[in-house]
């Protein structure tokens, strides 16, 4: 990654849980221009990458702003970035980049923002209230003391436009039609938050015949680094004929076992090779450290714990 | 079977522990081998043990001619193991009065012993010549341990520094050892498994070579298996976001050879890179807490646990042969494949021959 030296300026503890880093540059030069909806990726202590959305207002050029939900249970990327990365630190980030723009439209905008998902949810906010374009805000929280920038956000010139939820959303309550309702048909909806969340969101907005273009969305985990989407693909047993079809987020082992064809596997990840198995036509899509080079370019075998597909079937020597 | 690959050159000892005169004896992959210099300091092999009444040849002397002599019956071997003198009788030398005779060279400070049949070459020493360039006062004193393991396991254990988090206390690496990524990369037959760690509190052992306060930096381990069983272990730490040449670290040799299927011997040295301007008494203190603390981790930490695991894998048998392994486990199975791709490789060739 084209990388960029920050100092972290402040950290300054904004909700329960979540913590906000403002990053400004080493030496004083303009920080790389930034559009609502970008992040960075984050070189995080202890060797992980992270990606944060910048939640401060896209016309600054002095700093960028990151808020960072710490996740107990995770791998230890926000774990780091709460306990590890203080004031006066460096830190290696990405140049921002954009992956949930704002469309060029002129209807309404429905921001939808579940928890630390808010943060750039609020960059659109400042970009749409200086440019100004309706939009309404509607942030969910577990609770008030879990939703950060309140302070901000009140303070704020577009607070009208703002509402809080703070009703244990994520049970599936909350009444998102009556939410969605009022939008005209020109209405552009942008959502971000826990998957469960946005799926919610998603789910309501296309049973009122919103159209995908229409829908606007950025899925973070807070601690696997975002994966660029799989795609479903079939295997075919060459034994028999039999089609089975594997899922985006299914390995071919799960797809197999699902129709009762078992295959003996040890290590899951493509490391120990116990799960090796021919491929007699079509291109694997080698995810593993098994195989050499040599070994993954013939094409011939593959490791279905992990590995995916290229084309849009293998037939598999079983 | 045998694990051991035969064709391949072995460390049988550190140079400097080969003073003239001695006659060292080793066992390397199931074979006695005394070793010697003649009188202008060439290092020789021999199969230890007389083919007269079995003495070990050890246990002779050195002639000032260069032949070795056996302790027992006086009987004189030259270099090549025919031998030379028989002061019995009317000194007649029967043609099966030879020993075998083993390849051996001396190449970066250590003796290299050839234990195959085939041609020896020389070119196929694993190159260590860091420590050939490095100055006098930047490598750590050459040291040597026994395990009573296979050197598989050393091998693994090297070859996956994920371990040192947990085995070692944080001196040689950290959580940020466990967190990072892994890559691994094969040339030949040498395997090496990368770390980039980014941005992380430094390991004990490379703060103290580095700015001495725990200050974040950038820390990198590239370690490289060369066939059979030599690592060299490139780990160092820079400023964070600075260039690996800014920043200092020391290469890691660690030379592993076949006693047997169940002991090893383990030459070890650390030879510093790009080493910081430091005072000479700071430099000379680091040279030698570097050699005390990795004696210490190597002694008292890995061997007890190898050994113990040596014990373990013995008792289960089979299902110790079917590992559950992690994702840390790329570098292993990969040279482990390597190994067995050798040994059908020089089996096919001595069918070939034989």
């Amino acid at each position: 990654m084209e990388s960029l030296r920050v100092r972290v300026a402040r950290k300054d503890q904004i909700a329960l849980d979540i913590a906000a880093f403002e990053l400004v540059s080493t030496d004083g030069m303009p920080l790389p221009a930034f559009e609502a909806g970008s992040h960075v990726d984050v070189a995080v202590p202890g060797g992980l990458t992270r990606q944060y959305s910048l939640c401060n207002d896209p016309g600054e050029s002095h700093r960028y702003q990151i808020a960072v939900l710490h996740v107990a249970d995770g791998r230890g990327g926000s774990r780091a970035m709460h306990e590890v990365v203080k004031e006066g630190d460096l830190l290696v980030i990405s140049k921002p980049r954009n992956h949930f723009p704002l469309a060029n439209a002129h209807g309404h905008s429905l921001l939808l923002a579940g928890g630390i998902g808010i943060t750039p949810l609020l960059c659109m906010a400042e970009r749409l209230a200086h440019i100004g374009r309706a939009f309404t805000l509607h942030y969910f929280a577990r609770s008030a003391e879990r939703a950060a920038f309140r302070d901000r956000i009140r303070a704020s010139r577009f607070s009208d436009h703002v509402h809080f939820h703070f009703d244990e959303p994520f049970t599936g309550k909350p009444d998102f039609q009556a939410l969605l309702a009022p939008a005209g048909a020109d209405a552009h909806l942008y959502t971000c938050g826990p998957k469960g969340f946005m799926d919610a969101v998603l789910a309501c907005a296309r049973s009122r015949g919103w159209a995908d273009d229409r829908l606007h969305k950025e899925y973070f985990s807070a601690e696997p680094s975002r994966i660029e989407g799989d795609g479903a693909f079939e295997v075919q047993l060459a034994s028999s004929g039999r089609v089975i079809p594997v899922a985006a987020d299914q390995t071919v082992i799960a797809a197999l076992a699902a129709q009762g064809v078992h295959i003996e596997t040890s290590c899951e990840q493509g490391v120990c090779g116990t799960c090796l198995t021919r491929v007699l036509e079509g291109e694997p899509d080698h995810r593993d450290v098994y195989l050499t080079a040599a070994e993954q370019a013939a094409n011939d075998q593959f490791l279905p714990c992990c590995s995916r597909a290229k084309s849009g079937r293998l037939v598999l020597d079983i | 079977m045998s694990s051991f690959i035969k064709n391949a050159w072995y460390v049988a000892l550190w140079a400097e522990s080969l003073g003239p005169g001695q006659i060292v004896q080793r066992e390397i992959a199931g074979h006695d081998i005394a070793i010697y210099r003649t009188p202008d300091g060439t290092p020789a092999a021999l199969d230890d043990r007389c083919p007269h009444r079995s003495a070990p040849l050890h246990m002779g002397r050195v002639c000032p001619n260069g032949n070795l002599q056996c302790g027992y019956h006086g009987l004189q071997f030259d270099a090549t193991g025919a031998c030379a003198v028989n002061p019995h009788g009317k000194g007649i030398i029967p043609v099966a009065l030879r020993v075998r005779s083993y390849p051996v060279v001396e190449r970066h400070s250590l003796i290299w012993v050839w234990t195959g049949e085939q041609t020896a070459d020389p070119a196929l020493i694993p190159d260590l010549s860091v420590i050939d360039r490095a100055a006098p006062k930047d490598v750590t004193f050459r040291d040597v341990l026994e395990m009573d393991a296979n050197y598989q396991l050393v091998i693994d254990n090297l070859l996956d520094l994920s371990h040192v988090a947990f085995l070692h206390g944080g001196v040689l690496g950290n959580d940020s050892t466990v967190a990072a990524d892994i890559s691994v990369t094969q040339e030949g037959d040498s395997v090496t498994v990368s770390r980039w760690m980014p941005n992380v509190k430094p390991p004990g052992l490379f703060d103290m070579l580095f700015q001495r306060d725990g200050s974040l930096v950038d820390h990198w381990s590239a370690i490289t298996w060369m066939a059979p069983s030599c690592l060299l272990n490139n780990a160092g730490v820079t400023a964070v976001g600075a260039p690996q040449r800014e920043g200092t670290g020391i290469f890691g040799l660690h030379l592993l050879t076949p006693v047997n299927e169940r002991k090893t011997v383990y030459h070890f040295a650390a030879v510093r890179q790009n080493p910081l301007p430091f005072p000479e008494d700071v430099h000379a203190k680091i040279m030698e807490d570097l050699k005390v603390l990795r004696r210490k981790a190597f002694v008292t930490e890995d061997e007890p646990m190898i050994e113990a695991q040596q014990r373990v894998i013995d008792k289960v048998g089979a299902e110790a042969a079917r590992p559950v392994l992690l994702a840390v486990d790329g570098g292993p199975v990969r040279y482990r494949r390597v190994l067995d791709d050798i040994r059908v490789r020089q089996a096919a060739s001595e069918h070939r021959h034989g």
